[in-house]
């Protein structure tokens, strides 16, 4: 560990590593700034013990209850807190990772903690509508199967009608961008269905449509369609006259032209689209389970709450936010890997605040 | 033999309010191994002409034929560059160079193929970075792929529109050799557009002088110097001197 500044050239310039670079290239962390990242790296692991001992030692507000599964689930956390820290002794690359997220780790324990205290603790934010994390842990777990079933259904309609829109619009997209006729024939309607938010149908379309699942796919895969549509189109459209120059004298055909340069082209926008698709579909999705459809997390919030179960209800927007965040993150892989023939420029690396 | 011939080309274009006239009654006639140089301000249509023979777009009135064929469409036997390397962004170094292949259903593994594909990646300085994506190359390198990507498909006419023009001045006077050594062994023929006037007399075998508004050929000169040429020969000079004085700026 110690000689890590002390470099030999031939060392330095054949095994050359992204962190290593970045190392060389900034002032040199030496002494005190080094144990101040060490201690940085251990904040999470220290909030973590410290959410515990609130939760431990502070007594509870009167006849508030409390469980164990608060602390397994702290002490969980806090344990991927102190592996993480071990790694980074180990590897360099965990290290640069743990020494930027770790900060932010820390602010989640804290943030835990002040809750439970004013919940649990001292009350200050009332029962039934604030419900301890504790208790929301818990209806998760009491109620686990039925939840999962909900999530379940959820997740279906949601990617069934995700799809359908996603592909459909990719489709009339590339339409509406590269040919003329289908764009004269395709673009009044759209200005005409998309100027209209996909919900406004929900009364008609539960009406008409065979199913309820059926209708709300339909719902769902309405707002994906327009904003996949939209942005295929914009993404065909922005395309410069030098790369069909050089494909047709390239010997590629017009049909080539829509799949080897058009469409290509246009991937950082189609991407754009499927972001974008996702986000109302999402909003789509819960509109149509709390109106319509009878299950699903959207449907389980409504009724829990109907009947003044706001543990429960809150056991049901957590899962939907991990639902969420998971296949945003799946999209952002997604893109990262689609895009990389791209340069990243970020604002950061050059100083902007 | 290959023989391109134009025959009292015109071409128009049409604007928002009037039409515009390109081009006015252009004839030349080229063989293999000839390399045309065509020189004129800029407007004058220099890239019109190419952009015809390329067969991206069809004439108003003349006509041009290859072999005696008339031209019509766009076809890998007519290779273009463009002042822009118009790199495909998404396709590394080497898919940009077979894109082409893949297009017409080339087997790109195909032994010939491959050496070919090699041997090209190695003149150009690129073999390292066939992984890279364009965005990861230097000026000179993007350009060098442009070159070899319309290059691998051996085209009977090779159309050259300001290929170099935005390089810095050593890149170019490289280039400018590599463009010769690939004509000393092609032997096809080549056209370039270029508003440098030492560009076009150190590589032409032939200088086109045109003047705009309608663009129209004020001068067809032929170049009979030995290569490698020398820029500061008293020949070179007077040649250019002659041509300056063509587009009137002479002294």
């Amino acid at each position: 560990m110690k000689d890590r500044f002390n470099f030999n050239r031939d060392d330095v310039f054949n095994n050359l590593t992204r962190e290593r670079l970045t190392e060389l290239e900034s002032v040199p962390r030496t002494g005190l700034r080094l144990v101040c990242d060490y201690l940085i790296c251990l904040m999470p692991v220290l909030a973590g013990c410290m959410a515990l001992a609130e939760y431990i030692l502070i007594p509870n507000l009167r006849d508030n209850t409390s469980t164990q599964v608060y602390i397994y689930f702290i002490a969980a956390l806090t344990a991927a807190a102190v592996i993480f820290f071990i790694t980074a002794f180990k590897s360099r690359k965990t290290f640069y990772i743990l020494r930027y997220k770790a900060p932010f780790y820390a602010l989640v324990f804290i943030l835990l903690a002040v809750y439970d205290y004013l919940t649990l603790k001292t009350g200050i934010l009332v029962l039934p509508y604030f419900p301890w994390c504790d208790q929301i842990l818990n209806a998760i777990i009491d109620d686990h199967a039925y939840l999962l079933d909900c999530a379940g259904n959820s997740i279906l309609l949601l990617f069934s009608g995700y799809f359908y829109g996603a592909v459909l619009g990719l489709i009339t997209g590339t339409a509406c961008g590269c040919s003329r006729t289908a764009d004269y024939w395709i673009s009044p309607f759209m200005k005409l269905l998309g100027a209209i938010p996909s919900p406004t149908w929900i009364p008609v379309v539960m009406v008409i449509a065979s199913s309820l699942f059926a209708g709300s796919v339909f719902i769902i895969a309405l707002g994906v369609w327009y904003a996949m549509t939209i942005a295929t189109m914009t993404g065909i459209r922005n395309i410069d006259r030098y790369f069909y120059d050089a494909a047709k004298t390239l010997g590629a055909s017009r049909i080539q032209l829509v799949f080897h340069v058009a469409l290509p082209f246009a991937v950082p926008n189609i991407l754009q689209g499927l972001t974008q698709g996702m986000s109302s579909a999402c909003m789509a999705l819960i509109t149509a389970e709390m109106v319509g459809v009878e299950s699903g997390l959207g449907w389980y919030i409504s009724w829990q709450k109907s009947w003044a179960q706001y543990g429960k209800m809150y056991a049901a927007i957590v899962l939907l936010c991990v639902i969420f965040v998971s296949v945003n993150w799946g999209l952002n892989r997604i893109k990262r890997y689609m895009l990389r023939w791209q340069e990243r420029v970020s604002a950061f690396d050059y100083g902007a605040v | 033999m290959n023989i391109l011939e134009l025959l009292h080309v015109h071409k128009s274009f049409a604007g928002a309010h009037d039409v515009t006239q390109a081009l006015y009654d252009i004839s030349f006639t080229l063989r293999d191994g000839e390399f045309l140089s065509i020189v004129g301000p800029s407007g004058c249509g220099k890239s019109t002409i190419l952009r015809l023979i390329a067969g991206l777009i069809v004439p108003t009135a003349g006509k041009l034929l290859l072999n005696g064929e008339p031209i019509t469409g766009t076809n890998p036997e007519r290779g273009m560059v463009f002042q822009r390397a118009a790199l495909f962004p998404w396709l590394t170094v080497e898919q940009n160079l077979t894109f082409s292949a893949r297009m017409m259903k080339r087997n790109i593994n195909d032994k010939e193929y491959r050496d070919e594909a090699e041997r090209l990646l190695e003149t150009a300085g690129l073999k390292e970075f066939r992984n890279d994506f364009p965005y990861q190359l230097s000026g000179g390198m993007a350009q060098r792929l442009a070159l070899i990507r319309t290059m691998i498909n051996h085209p009977k006419v090779f159309l050259l529109d300001e290929p170099l023009g935005a390089l810095d001045a050593f890149t170019r006077m490289n280039m400018q050799d590599e463009l010769l050594k690939m004509r000393q062994r092609f032997n096809h023929m080549m056209l370039m557009v270029t508003h440098d006037i030492d560009e076009a007399i150190y590589l032409g075998t032939r200088v086109i002088v045109m003047t705009p508004r309608p663009g129209r050929i004020r001068a067809d000169l032929n170049i009979n110097m030995p290569f490698p040429r020398v820029r500061t020969s008293s020949e070179f000079m007077q040649r250019r001197r002659e041509i300056l004085e063509l587009l009137d700026f002479g002294a």
